[in-house]
């Protein structure tokens, strides 16, 4: 013990014995050890495994999804390609779309002529591929759609095909569900592989139809400078009803047909002619005008069975007469 | 040296709540009696303790209360050990001094340096022990704990060391500037 001084060891021996004098509160004198905080101990332990599981859980979910950008389902095999089984060329089968089931894309096939052949079924897949390699006997079209952020694109390797979409719908639904302009006659005899290109993101369908190479008939007029397509140039033989498009109130028409009887183009939804000619004695031309507007629609080509036709729809913007 | 606390007593402090926590849900009585028998009967001791180096009731007495809570977490292992009251002497400088700093480290007012206009009504202070409070509150925590341990209490500077955990030399260097300090505020020379 050190030293200190006398009067201030009495100073100092005086506050301790007034502090000494103070009588603890009765909180600590009636302390009473089983009101520790368990309970509160046992919270934090539950709270705290609680957390750790949904740390867990949120970081297995990242991984699965993570390892599914990692490994992307394979791409269709080329060697599933080869000359394809074809149907008749006109038969008056319809097309058969697989059911879709994943993404609500449109009405895959059902655009399409009955009488085309499907040259490749619907194909779902997320990001690049190569689809299928098939021969071309006529005229290809192609229906896809895409959901996604980003573009697709379908080219093929000899880059006859080109075919761009916009930007797919980042939303469920609806997607840019079109048909492509007729690309044909391709290299007739020679093999074609079409290549999808978009981002790994992008989920596509598609499916390629094919009509028979054109019969001998006349070459159509030359289309307006500033004509839009609604249905590319098409081939066919009986009855057949064409790609749908969206009317915009004045859409002409233009076609050769040759065989027995006449030719009449309606529409679907309400049985409104367009336009009608013969078609016996030799190639003829005509042509019609549509002026419904708004809905998506579909003309149905109304022949005898052995009579064939190519047709044409277009819209010329600013020719409000018709 | 008729003790000895060692330094790690902390770590069997925290083992031993969790075997705590099982003595508590069972309800032994038996362990709840003995724990009043050696804790709850020092209470004013460990109170005296807390209020000389804290210099503030109401801090002294939660200092008291922290310290009979972990005594009782770790009563299975403190009920084994043969110098208990070294124990809680420890635990209990130990909070004070560390609930010091931790004021200190929020910002908050220390006991010390809260303005005592004056002395409460009815108190009837004298001079001298108005300068000796005033005196007192100059000092440090850790000089309040040294001059508490040795002076009052009695233990040697080694003991002292234990118990603040430090060196014996940090101690004697608390005491003498203790001493200085309270000699130059009471012009003690």
């Amino acid at each position: 013990m050190i030293d200190i001084g006398p009067r201030l060891d009495s100073r100092l021996r005086a506050k301790f014995d007034r502090i000494d004098a103070e009588a603890p509160p009765q909180r600590l004198l009636a302390f009473r050890p089983t009101a520790t905080r368990r309970r509160h101990r046992s919270l934090n332990v539950i709270v705290s495994v609680c957390a750790i599981a949904v740390v867990a859980a949120g970081i297995a979910a990242f991984a699965v999804e993570l390892g599914g950008h990692a490994h992307p389902k394979p791409a269709p095999s080329s060697a599933q390609g080869g000359p394809l089984p074809k149907l008749p060329v006109y038969s008056p089968a319809p097309p058969s779309p697989t059911v879709i089931t994943q993404v609500p894309m449109p009405v895959y096939g059902t655009g399409f002529p009955a009488s085309w052949h499907i040259v490749i079924p619907v194909t779902k897949h997320t990001g690049s591929a190569v689809l299928p390699t098939f021969v071309p006997e006529g005229w290809e079209y192609i229906q896809y759609a895409c959901t996604g952020i980003g573009h697709l694109q379908i080219v093929s390797t000899d880059g006859t095909v080109s075919e761009s979409l916009r930007s797919c719908s980042s939303r469920a639904r609806p997607v840019n569900a079109q048909i492509s302009g007729g690309y044909g006659p391709l290299s007739e005899g020679r093999p074609v592989t079409l290549n999808v290109v978009t981002s790994s993101s992008v989920q596509w369908e598609i499916i390629v139809a094919e009509t028979a190479t054109p019969l001998i008939l006349p070459t159509l007029p030359p289309l307006p400078a500033n004509a839009q397509v609604l249905v590319p140039l098409t081939y066919g033989r009986g009855i057949a009803s064409l790609p749908s498009f969206t009317p915009h109130g004045s859409n002409q028409m233009q076609w050769w047909c040759s065989g027995p009887g006449g030719i009449q183009v309606f529409v679907s939804n309400g049985n409104e002619s367009t336009g009608a000619s013969t078609c016996a004695g030799g190639p003829s031309g005509g042509g019609g005008t549509d002026l419904t507007t708004g809905r998506r629609e579909t003309l149905v080509v109304d022949v005898t069975p052995h009579c064939t036709w190519e047709i044409r729809v277009y819209w010329q913007p600013g020719d409000s007469s018709g | 040296m008729p003790f000895r606390v060692r330094k790690r007593r902390g770590a069997r402090v925290g083992n031993s709540v969790i075997a705590s926590a099982g003595l508590a849900a069972s309800g032994d009585d038996a362990s709840e009696r003995a724990f009043e028998a050696v804790v709850t009967a020092d209470v004013r001791r460990l109170y005296s303790l807390a209020l000389s180096i804290l210099d503030d009731a109401g801090e002294a007495e939660d200092a008291v209360q922290e310290t009979l809570l972990k005594a009782w977490q770790a009563w299975d292992s403190l009920a084994q050990m043969d110098h208990q009251v070294a124990w809680l002497t420890r635990v209990c400088v130990n909070h004070c001094i560390s609930r010091r700093r931790m004021l200190r480290s929020r910002g908050w007012p220390l006991p010390g340096l809260i303005d005592r206009a004056g002395p409460p009504a009815g108190a009837g202070h004298d001079a001298e022990r108005v300068d000796m409070d005033r005196a007192y509150s100059r000092l440090s925590t850790k000089q309040r704990a040294a001059i508490t341990l040795n002076y009052r209490h009695g233990y040697s500077v080694d003991e002292c060391a234990v118990f603040m955990g430090c060196r014996p030399g940090t101690v004697r260097t608390h005491l003498e500037r203790g001493l200085a300090t309270l000699r130059k505020e009471l012009k003690d020379d």
